[in-house]
């Protein structure tokens, strides 16, 4: 799970400070799990070198001043490459798929895409250990089988969510 | 009992709870138990209508010459029937002879000169285009409506006219209707009423069969649920109250629509004709024991049928829920009945000759009966062991067999009651066919269409000349001659032969005489009593008419020389023995009454009527005589007799029919998936719907195969010994199996629909 | 090559669209998966595909013939002939025993019954199945009974097996053995199958997964 990623997707919507993306993050993704300010910065600044953010302006306030970033079209491209590939099936997925999920309705991109290439890749996945299991020997199908059980837990949780996209959308608002 | 009422009430719900399913069997259920309830009602009401009528007729029953009663003054009657285009008008002419003279029944006074009163069917025919000439023949102002209570069936053609030119004598004289020593009037011989016994045997056991059979709809579906409640812990007489409550609910369903139906039935009947026969709605009323019979009996059944099917379900329900092959059917109980009922028929010595005793009467109805009813009863073990070890054919035939394993018996119950109609339906027609043959030796009748007899009476007699010349008027009109008979009683004779007297003009005419000159003497014989004919020569007593038309006997007279002749074509209309004017010597026939003899021109189809109608002004003075029409045919009630019996075996296999489509259809219904399953794989629908007639048509075929041979081998059972020609009905057993493979193709084809959708995509779909 | 070929199908039941727009290709011996939301037109799309259903427009090729321009009579034969059929469960003739609902289809191509049912019984061995050919499909178990189904769409070695739902009434264990007994006799006769499932792990037995949504049919695209 990138936090890279996750912030790059909250200043799509458009330029802000550091302190505007964890409130933001924290609101999302957060749930009970604030992140820590410096995070923020150290991440920040990640971006910053890389090119994928860059400063825009200070903002001069009532208090000490801060810096706002903005992301670039880099940033842009590398959140655009981030939401379309699938991860790599794998246990406990369901944190990332979830901000991918958000960040795409966020973003106004098409979530069910989201969605939709990552059930390939959970089927494909699936595919090749069923294809081992009917191969191998006892000890192999069970290891396969257990992976199955697994991948298939997150497919429906895809496929739920697929069926409640429009519902989320609502909640989070653009 | 709060825990049985409990059960009964899981049952009904079971047979009535909602869903499309439950209602449309409900539906099925109701109208395949309503129908044979209507007719088992229909059934039920025959006593009545008979005794009904028959009390009627005997309310008008009246007897000449009787002794005055004091008090009651004489009603002077002379019966007057007509026959107008082949019906029998009856009636009477009548004036009173006193205020007290007796009222027909059905009228509220006697009619005074000039008036008459009709009955609403007499009315409603003179009313009509056709009743044209009936008007010219009573002229009199209809003063009223003859009643119920004056008549013997809506369709009576009955009148009563008033006429004081009634000659008042003793011989006109009568002082009540009504018949009062209980004197039989049926011409049913008791042979007659075996048989009709033995017809509603037939005819109605099926009918309850059926209807039982239609409280069972869709058993196998409603055994399997019953299963399933045993399998979660019902016990099994749990579940024998939980079935009571179901069959009881569909049979009282059932009773409810067949009361409806039979209602609608009642208020039809009064216009329906069947053999001539027409009976009021008020006479088509089952009495309260036999409505109550019906009402309980068939729920009873139905119960019964509901428990003995149940057997599988309480020793083994985990097979009837996983559609095992059911256990196989036990033989030994099934032929007791067959057995008893052929041994008490063997056992009676002469059969059919026999039946007079009225315990010989109950043992031979009693052995037929055991004999039908067992039918049904062995059928379904006949077809379980022809179908359970026929292997292969094709694969319609092996869907159709494979199917007939795992269930025969809610088709073998259906056609158990077609094989009782069957059965009694060809033993009795050999029996009447046996019956019938010996009556037949009799010559035959053949119409006579070119002649009418004018019966000339009373005063009119003296102006005979002036009437002949009056109807020879008439378009279409041959000849007319003065046409007198009389009587010659041989000694010791108790019957008199009667003796025309006929022109040679008329009998070289009318009869198969060539040559014929006056003072010819002519004879015709081969009637059943020819023994009535005296011989040439022989003296014999003159029997002289009355004005009325009863004989006298008189003075001797010797009988001339008799020329032989063949009988004219039919034997009526011409006395055994024919005198032409020279040959009556010594008998005083100018003052006998008579008739005129009218040959007309067949090709003008109105000149007998017309004739008639020329003398429609003499009232009961004149009544015409028509040979066109079958009088007396001897085989006629026979004929009657088997067509009824036709008909309601006819009417009674409709209803297995009926049964049949029920089943086939529930059938389709309850097979719905594999059907869609075999369908959407290719199998061809015709595959499927040879499959379904195969299924209908072999247990019928058995059915048949038993129904013949028992019914055949009663027919002969009861007609052995009896000294009557042995003639299997060939045409009959034709017929009635002919119409049974009609009826299995007509079921089958009402069912195409039906397996039309069941084999469409939608009977993938899970329920 | 492609061998059954379906576009733009609509069907409609009434008011209720089933299919809007559907399609879908197969190519020889090719396995695919038809997944969605029950409801979603799954069946419908399998009935049209089979020519078991006439879809409201759409076409549907089979070797370059348009099941629509063929007659009801012609479709039996072409779902006799070349096709075979598993259902979700109730599809044996309760009545006939599983060796013959096994040979029925052979039967009914005219096959003597001795060698239909000496093929039948090699069927039913394929699909370990054997020991209950003498008993009707009521007295077998689930797994069992959708193993006969299984040896029964195979026994005329079609070109095609339609499935719906084929392991939807069984437990996860009873439902792997069908299908790996399943795809192992398709794999090896290059029988192409259509697989309508709502289960994942059934879905990763075939080649290739098509998703239907509302009607419409999308096929996923392989990732990376
Ligand atoms: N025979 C039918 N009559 C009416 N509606 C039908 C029929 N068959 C299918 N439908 C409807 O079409 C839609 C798709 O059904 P189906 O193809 O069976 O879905 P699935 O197999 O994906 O569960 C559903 O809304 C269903 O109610
Ligand atoms: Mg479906």
């Amino acid at each position: 799970m990138s936090l890279g990623h996750a912030l790059l997707g909250l200043l799509e919507r458009g330029p802000g400070h550091g302190y505007d993306l964890k409130k933001a993050y924290d609101d999302r993704f957060g749930q009970d799990r604030p992140l820590h300010y410096g995070q923020v910065y150290t991440t920040l600044s990640r971006l910053l070198r890389n090119g994928l953010v860059q400063e825009a302006g200070v903002e001069a306030g009532a208090g000490p001043e801060r810096k706002r970033y903005a992301i670039t079209d880099a940033g842009v491209t590398d959140v655009e490459t981030w939401l379309a590939t699938p991860e790599k099936p794998e246990p406990y997925l369901q944190n990332t798929l979830y901000t991918k999920v958000v960040l795409a309705l966020l973003s106004g991109r098409a979530a069910a895409g989201v969605l939709d290439s990552q059930r390939a890749a959970h089927l494909d996945a699936m595919r090749v250990l069923t294809r081992r299991k009917t191969d191998g020997d006892l000890a192999d199908q069970l290891i396969c089988d257990y992976a199955l059980f697994h991948l298939e837990a997150d497919l429906r949780w895809l496929e739920l969510t697929a069926d409640r996209l429009d519902q989320l959308a609502e909640r989070i608002g653009r | 009992m709060r825990l049985w009422l409990n059960d009964l009430g899981i049952g009904v719900r079971i047979a009535l709870g909602g869903g499309r399913a439950s209602w449309r069997r409900l539906v099925l259920t109701g109208v395949g138990v309503g129908l044979g309830v209507a007719v088992l009602l229909v059934g039920a009401s025959a006593p009545t209508v008979v005794t009904e009528r028959q009390i009627r007729a005997d309310l008008s029953a009246v007897r000449a010459g009787e002794d005055p009663i004091p008090g009651v003054d004489p009603l002077y009657r002379v019966y007057r029937p007509e026959q107008y285009r082949g019906n029998q008008v009856m009636g009477s002419y009548v004036v009173a002879g006193g205020p007290n003279a007796p009222v027909p029944p059905g009228l509220q006074r006697i009619p005074g000169d000039g008036e008459i009163v009709l009955s609403p069917a007499l009315a409603e025919l003179m009313a009509s285009p056709e009743g044209e000439l009936l008007r010219r023949l009573f002229p009199q102002r209809v003063v009223g409506t003859i009643g119920k209570d004056g008549l013997v069936g809506p369709n009576h053609l009955l009148y009563i006219a008033g006429d004081s030119s009634i000659p008042r004598m003793a011989d006109t004289a009568y002082y009540r209707f009504g018949r009062y020593n209980g004197v039989p009037l049926s011409s049913l011989t008791s042979a007659n009423l075996l048989l009709l016994a033995l017809g509603v045997v037939v005819l109605l056991f099926p009918v309850l069969l059926f209807t039982v059979v239609s409280t069972r709809l869709g058993g196998p579906e409603r055994e399997r649920r019953l299963a399933a409640l045993r399998l979660i812990g019902a016990g099994p007489w749990q579940v024998r109250r939980i079935a009571t409550g179901d069959a009881l609910a569909s049979s009282v369903v059932g009773l409810v629509l067949g009361a409806g139906f039979f209602l609608l039935v009642r208020a039809f009947v009064e216009h329906v004709e069947l053999f001539e026969l027409r009976i009021f709605s008020s006479d088509l009323t089952p009495s309260v024991g036999y409505v109550a019979l019906v009402a309980v009996l068939v729920p009873v059944l139905s119960v019964l049928a509901a428990l003995a099917t149940m057997r599988g379900t309480t020793v083994d329900p985990l097979g009837v829920a996983r559609r095992a092959k059911p256990p196989a059917r036990r033989l030994w109980w099934r032929v007791v009945p067959v057995l008893v009922g052929v041994a008490v028929l063997a056992t009676r010595e002469r059969s059919l000759a026999d039946w007079h005793g009225s315990q010989g009467r109950a043992l031979l109805l009693g052995g037929i009966a055991l004999l039908l009813l067992g039918i049904p009863l062995l059928l379904p073990w006949v077809v379980e062991r022809s179908v359970g070890r026929v292997r292969g054919g094709p694969p319609s035939w092996q869907l159709a067999v494979r199917g007939l394993q795992m269930d025969s018996g809610s088709a073998a119950r259906v056609v158990g009651g077609v094989a009782v109609v069957l059965a009694g339906g060809i033993a009795l027609q050999t029996v009447l066919l046996g019956t019938e043959t010996e009556v037949k030796s009799w010559p035959p009748f053949a119409p006579v269409t070119n002649q009418v007899d004018i019966t000339v009476l009373g005063d009119a007699v003296t102006r005979v000349d002036e009437l002949a010349d009056r109807v020879r008027g008439v378009d279409g009109v041959v000849s007319v001659s003065w046409q007198r008979s009389f009587g010659l009683l041989r000694k010791g004779g108790d019957r008199p032969v009667e003796v025309g007297v006929e022109s040679c003009d008329v009998l070289l005419r009318g009869t198969g005489i060539t040559s014929c000159r006056d003072g010819d003497a002519f004879v015709f014989r081969g009637s059943p009593d020819d023994s009535v004919i005296p011989e040439p020569g022989e003296v014999v007593l003159q029997q002289r008419y009355t004005q009325l038309g009863r004989m006298s006997t008189g003075a001797e007279w010797t009988v001339p020389a008799l020329t032989a002749a063949d009988r004219p074509d039919g034997q009526l209309g011409y006395h055994p023995v024919v005198l032409t004017p020279g040959a009556v010597r010594g008998v005083g026939v100018e003052s006998q009454i008579g008739g005129l003899r009218v040959l007309v021109d067949p090709a003008v189809p109105t000149a007998a009527r017309n004739a008639r109608a020329a003398l429609g002004d003499l009232g009961w003075q004149a009544t015409g005589l028509a040979f066109d029409q079958d009088p007396g045919d001897p085989t006629a009630e026979y004929r009657t007799f088997r067509r009824l019996l036709l008909g309601g075996t006819l009417v009674t296999v409709l209803l297995a029919g009926v049964s049949l489509l029920v089943l086939a259809l529930e059938e389709v219904r309850a097979r719905r998936r594999p059907l869609a399953v075999l369908a959407a794989g290719g199998v061809p629908r015709g595959t499927v719907v040879r499959s379904l007639l195969w299924r209908n048509a072999v247990p019928l075929l058995l059915a048949v195969v038993v129904a013949v041979v028992t019914g055949a081998g009663l027919g002969l059972l009861l007609l052995r010994s009896s000294a009557r020609p042995l003639v299997l009905d060939y045409a009959g057993m034709g017929v009635l199996s002919a119409g049974a493979v009609v009826m299995v193709l007509l079921v089958t084809l009402c069912t195409l629909p039906a397996v039309r959708r069941a084999t469409g995509a939608t009977g993938l779909r899970v329920e | 090559m492609t061998l059954l070929v379906a576009e733009d199908l609509h069907k409609a039941f009434g008011p209720t669209p089933a299919l809007v727009g559907a399609g879908l290709s197969i190519g020889a011996g090719e396995i695919v998966a038809i997944m969605g939301p029950s409801g979603s037109g799954k069946s419908t799309l399998l009935h049209c595909l089979a020519g078991i259903l006439r879809p409201d427009r759409g076409t549907v090729r089979y070797q370059d013939v348009d099941l629509g321009s063929l007659s009801d009579g012609k479709r039996s034969e072409l779902r006799r002939t070349e096709f075979g059929f598993v259902f979700q469960f109730g599809q044996l003739v309760p009545e006939l025993t599983c060796l013959e609902n096994v040979a029925l289809p052979l039967r009914l191509a005219g096959l003597k019954r001795r060698d239909a049912e000496s093929r039948a019984v090699e069927g039913l061995a394929r699909l370990e199945v054997a020991d209950v050919a003498g008993k009707r499909p009521g007295e077998t178990s689930g797994g069992q009974g959708q193993r006969v189904a299984v040896a029964r769409a195979l026994v005329t070695s079609p070109k095609v097996i339609f499935a719906d739902e084929p392991t939807g009434a069984l437990d996860s264990l009873n439902g792997e053995r069908v299908m790996t007994l399943f795809l192992g006799a398709v794999r090896a006769s290059g029988t192409a199958v259509v697989l309508v499932t709502h289960e994942p792990r059934v879905a990763a037995y075939a080649d290739r997964e098509v998703v239907v949504r509302d009607g419409r049919s999308r096929e996923v695209e392989r990732a990376g």
